[in-house]
């Protein structure tokens, strides 16, 4: 009987908690692809910290997290593209794409960072370099697909990229990387 | 069966009584916030818009106060007539930038809403900052015609009071009090804009 409280107020509990705003933005993120398992490679474009944060739940618990393409439009990851966040007290931390263009630095490796924080993207294609650094700041949210998402326009800063037009030869996205783009 | 219509009769009554209490619109009353003045107010709006109104803030939509502008949410709607400058690729990092190639924040392109404005692309135009304007003065519009009257000091503003952390704010702390981004809104809500101030606000 005891144990049946327990368990009933333990489910109250955690109902209680949960956000219908925040279930709601993961509700509309969508299944995982069926051939792409959860991990690295998984979700690009869509807003990591919707789960990888302190309220998502789902490890690793992450600072910044993002996707950079090749281009505006077009949705073609870039790998090994380098991304610099510097942080409200000037530390910089860089990290790198892999091959379906995601980014990201977990708070363990980075568990001080102070916010506002200012990301760059530099980027080496054939013969062509691009990228740049962000105009504004990123106050508070860490998920890059927070604000960058689908073509640029009223409410979107539009995706990350590295350059205007695809250098010739194109980025492509690599076959044999675990990650694709849905 | 009598009680049973004595309470639902009191029920009835209770209810009529409280309807017109959430009918009908409040009067409306005149804002008593310093008058839009695009000299004045572009100097307080460059701030807010660069510590207040990215999309990750106050560039949301869904916030109290909203704040427009080039590198945050674009106006929708009315005339947004830019007035100098800007155009495609027309930010600081863009297709000049030293590494050369496109602005990774995706600034300055896309075909924009419709309006044409895009986040990170033309200047911010006086319509989005009559619009930030009406946020701000929509805020708090009772303390705000207390300290135009001389009998408050902008500091018992709520806005005042987060952006300097004398009150907390998920943001952060954007400012210190009595530095220039402090003086900047605070002398714009008295009336007396310190535009150096506001210039010198990083």
């Amino acid at each position: 009987m005891r144990l049946h409280l327990a368990i009933l107020l333990g489910l109250a509990h955690l109902s209680a908690c949960r956000s219908p705003v925040l279930s709601d933005e993961r509700d509309a993120l969508g299944p995982e692809l069926p051939d792409v398992e959860r991990g690295e490679f998984h979700r690009p474009g869509q807003p990591c910290l919707r789960c990888h944060d302190s309220r998502g739940g789902q490890d690793p618990e992450m600072v910044v997290a993002g996707t950079v393409f090749a281009t505006p439009e077009g949705r073609v990851p870039f790998a090994n593209a380098a991304v610099t966040i510097e942080d409200g007290l000037g530390e910089l931390v860089t990290t790198s794409t892999n091959c379906v263009g995601n980014f990201y630095i977990t708070k363990e490796d980075w568990p001080d960072a102070v916010f506002p924080l200012r990301p760059s993207v530099a980027c080496v294609g054939p013969g062509v370099a691009g990228g740049g650094t962000m105009d504004s700041l990123v106050y508070r949210d860490g998920a890059c697909a927070g604000c960058h998402t689908g073509s640029a326009g009223e409410e979107s800063a539009g995706w990350v990229y590295c350059f205007e037009q695809q250098p010739n030869p194109p980025i492509e996205l690599d076959p044999s990387c675990p990650g694709r783009i849905p | 069966m009598r009680l049973g219509w004595i309470y639902f009769t009191v029920a009835a009554l209770a209810s009529a009584a409280m309807v017109p209490g959430c009918i009908g619109e409040p009067e409306p009353v005149a804002s008593a916030c310093p008058d839009y003045v695009e000299d004045d107010f572009s100097e307080v709006s460059a701030v807010l818009e660069r510590k207040c109104g990215t999309l990750d803030c106050h560039g949301q939509n869904e916030r109290s106060f909203v704040v427009f502008g080039q590198n945050g949410r674009r106006r929708p709607g009315g005339t947004n007539v830019v007035t100098s400058g800007g155009g495609s690729g027309g930010s600081a990092t863009g297709g000049s930038n030293a590494t050369g190639g496109g602005n990774a924040t995706g600034g300055g392109i896309g075909t924009g809403g419709p309006t044409g404005l895009v986040t990170g692309g033309d200047p911010t135009t006086p319509f989005e900052r009559a619009g930030t304007y009406q946020s701000l003065c929509a805020l708090q519009p009772e303390i705000i015609a207390e300290i135009t009257a001389g009998e408050k000091d902008p500091t018992e503003l709520t806005v005042v009071r987060k952006a300097s952390l004398r009150e907390a704010h998920k943001g952060g702390q954007l400012w210190l009090p009595d530095s220039p981004g402090d003086l900047c809104l605070r002398t714009w809500f008295s009336g007396d804009l310190n535009d150096i101030a506001c210039r010198q606000t990083p």
